[in-house]
């Protein structure tokens, strides 16, 4: 897992900033760029990574290792978990999340769910171009 | 005890150009000023028809040599003197200076704070001893040089106290008779660790400090002249007191004297001193 | 645990430390904010015995450290110098040193706790060679040596003083990454600056100095979880109400 790979860290400065590793790892998991049972880098290397103090490291995989999001066995470096309900959540949660924080955008404006839907439906199809099979 | 020896180690590392260029100095100057001089008194004395004899000087000693040119031979050595003493503030004050501030890492190395003093001391006191010796030293090779310029029926024999006597100020800071030397070393490293300890209190609690060092000067002072003073008034006749016990009072103010400058030099530097 | 208890001190008149209380926790990274001359580099000071203060109580590791209550007798200079490590804001060695003669001297004088090999990685990591006078080196750099000298002594307790003023970007990210080594690791450090965005998301917990004293202390996570505010938001608040 390195930046040349893609593996890159941004924060802002108001969330605390073992959640956003946290959301980091979730989204590269709902993307695809980590497999499940993929191995991930010990703290310090992620401190090391991310740029932020291994405390924060430490807290980070704390978390992860809460939400199942990671598994670590003995002395083995930790790994993605491969449960698949897990990973379904992962991204179900981050299409939640993504799809919440678009509804309080457009709260003010008037809109039917239809209307909506079929801008939806228009935008992805556009986004994906020739790409069909994604409903 | 080993980061004492470091310590001056580092202390005398510091200073070995500075060092070495006064004994440079002092070693060339009396030296080529020897040569100069014992050519010129060998040519006065050459055999000459011209001359009435009654004119021609007799033999002399390389004691008359350095008699005749008192300035000339204490030139270097007074160099040598102020730069001493100006480095008995420097040696201090150069830590502070510059963007070095190399007196953060004086205090905070781990070994007692006392060390920065006593080896600061000793480093003086390895520099002055070691200009002495070189000026031992160097009368024997301008005895040397003498005797190699100088045809003998020209010389005169002259004994190793009379070169030290031959010159004032060499003479005055090589005393013959170990007493004397004891005596005015003794009092001269008292004022020295006096020194010291008015340079710390100045480096204390600033501004205040400098009338901090100013009073504890003054009343350093106070030893030599109450010492002599009493001498003069006739206290010490009047206590009945024999030569030996006012000496011994001396000898005990001083020591006191000493120690006192010592312990407050370094309790300062451990209490009050400041970066 | 550095215990730092009612500090005062007084320069001329001004009163500069009013009674500043605050703790520096093992293993945390805790940042020392507060404006222009309040007085933080002389609590760094203080804590490292460098200079006296009038009041108060600096306690490391349970022991009572402060100079004006011990005299600095006994062995605690030396239970200060292997307890904490401090570095300045300016390199404290003579400039006609030469960087490999600075590294002899650290180790000479501290033998119980330097770290021969950690210095030599530190070297490395910012390319810094060792014939070089240290007077000759750029700002950036020096500040760096400074770090090595500090950080290669294995002390529980690293005090920084302003390590990003006047530097270099580049140099700047240098000594930010050190933060996130395992160099710093485990060690408790206090660090105060003005670049509090340069270090923003390193920090563990947050010390706010005003007028002589602490205004508000908080760990920097959990002010972000509750309130959703960064350090420089709480600082615009405590000192540009």
């Amino acid at each position: 897992m390195q930046p040349d790979e893609g593996f890159t860290f941004e924060f802002n400065s108001r969330e605390p900033v073992y959640l956003q590793v946290v959301r980091h790892f979730k989204v590269w998991i709902a993307t695809g760029r980590l497999k499940a049972g993929q191995t991930i880098p010990s703290r310090r290397e992620l401190a090391v990574l991310a740029k932020i103090n291994p405390n924060t490291a430490q807290r980070a995989y704390r978390e992860m290792e809460e939400q199942r999001l990671i598994v670590t066995e003995g002395n083995s470096p930790s790994r993605i978990t491969g449960d698949e309900r897990v990973l379904r959540s992962v991204r179900s949660e981050l299409l939640e999340e993504a799809v919440d924080r678009f509804l309080e955008l457009i709260r003010p404006i008037d809109v039917s769910t239809d209307e909506l839907v079929a801008l939806v439906r228009q935008k992805h199809a556009a986004r994906n171009g020739g790409n069909s099979g994604h409903d | 005890m080993k980061a004492l020896l470091k310590l001056i180690h580092f202390e005398v590392r510091r200073f070995r150009w500075f060092l070495f260029g006064l004994m440079a100095m002092t070693a060339l100057y009396q030296m080529a000023v020897t040569v100069v001089y014992a050519l010129g008194e060998r040519a006065l004395r050459m055999p000459d028809p011209g001359r009435d004899p009654e004119t021609i000087p007799g033999p002399m000693s390389v004691y008359h040599l350095l008699s005749r040119h008192q300035e000339t031979y204490a030139l270097p050595v007074l160099v040598c003197v102020v730069s001493l003493l100006l480095y008995a503030f420097l040696i201090w004050y150069r830590d502070w200076l510059g963007r070095g501030a190399f007196i953060y890492r004086l205090l905070m190395l781990p070994q007692p704070r006392a060390y920065l003093y006593l080896s600061k001391l000793a480093a003086m006191l390895l520099f002055i001893f070691s200009l002495l010796s070189l000026q031992l030293a160097l009368l024997l090779v301008i005895e040397g040089i003498f005797s190699a310029i100088m045809p003998a029926e020209f010389r005169l024999e002259a004994r190793f106290a009379d070169l030290v006597a031959g010159n004032e100020l060499i003479a005055f800071l090589l005393p013959v008779s170990p007493k004397v030397f004891l005596q005015y070393y003794g009092m001269g490293i008292v004022l020295l660790l006096a020194a010291f300890t008015a340079i710390l209190l100045e480096r204390s609690r600033r501004p205040a400090g400098i009338v901090l060092a100013l009073a504890y000067a003054a009343a350093m002072l106070v030893i030599p002249f109450g010492v002599i003073l009493a001498g003069a008034t006739g206290l010490y006749e009047s206590m009945g007191l024999y030569i030996n016990e006012i000496m011994w009072t001396a000898v005990g103010v001083w020591l006191a004297g000493g120690a006192l400058a010592a312990w407050l030099g370094i309790r300062v530097l451990n209490k009050n001193v400041s970066v | 645990m550095i215990e730092i208890e009612n500090l005062q001190k007084r320069y001329f008149r001004k009163h500069v430390l009013r009674g500043v209380s605050f703790t520096v926790e093992p293993g945390l990274i805790t940042c020392l904010a507060g404006l222009n001359g309040a007085g933080k580099s002389t609590i760094l000071k203080a804590i490292m015995g460098l200079v006296p203060v009038d009041g108060g109580s600096i306690r490391i590791d349970g022991r009572e450290t402060a100079l004006h209550l011990t005299g600095n007798r006994g062995q605690l200079n030396r239970y200060r110098a292997l307890k904490v490590a401090f570095i300045p804001d300016r390199p404290a060695m003579p400039p006609s040193m030469k960087v490999g003669e600075a590294l002899r001297f650290m180790a000479d004088f501290y033998p119980a706790i330097w770290n021969e090999e950690k210095a030599r990685d530190m070297l490395a990591f910012f390319e810094l060679g060792e014939g070089e006078r240290l007077g000759s080196l750029s700002r950036g750099t020096a500040a760096k040596f400074n770090l090595v000298l500090g950080l290669a002594l294995e002390t529980p307790y690293v005090l920084m003083d302003e390590p990003f003023s006047g530097i270099d970007l580049f140099s700047r990210e240098a000594i930010a990454d050190v933060f996130s080594t395992g160099w710093l690791e485990g060690r408790g450090v206090l660090i105060t600056t003005h670049e509090i965005r340069e270090v923003e998301h390193l920090i563990d917990r947050v010390v706010l100095l005003k007028d002589g004293v602490v205004a508000k202390t908080f760990d920097s996570e959990e002010m972000r979880l509750a309130e959703n505010k960064s350090i420089v938001d709480i600082m615009r608040e405590v000192y540009r109400p």
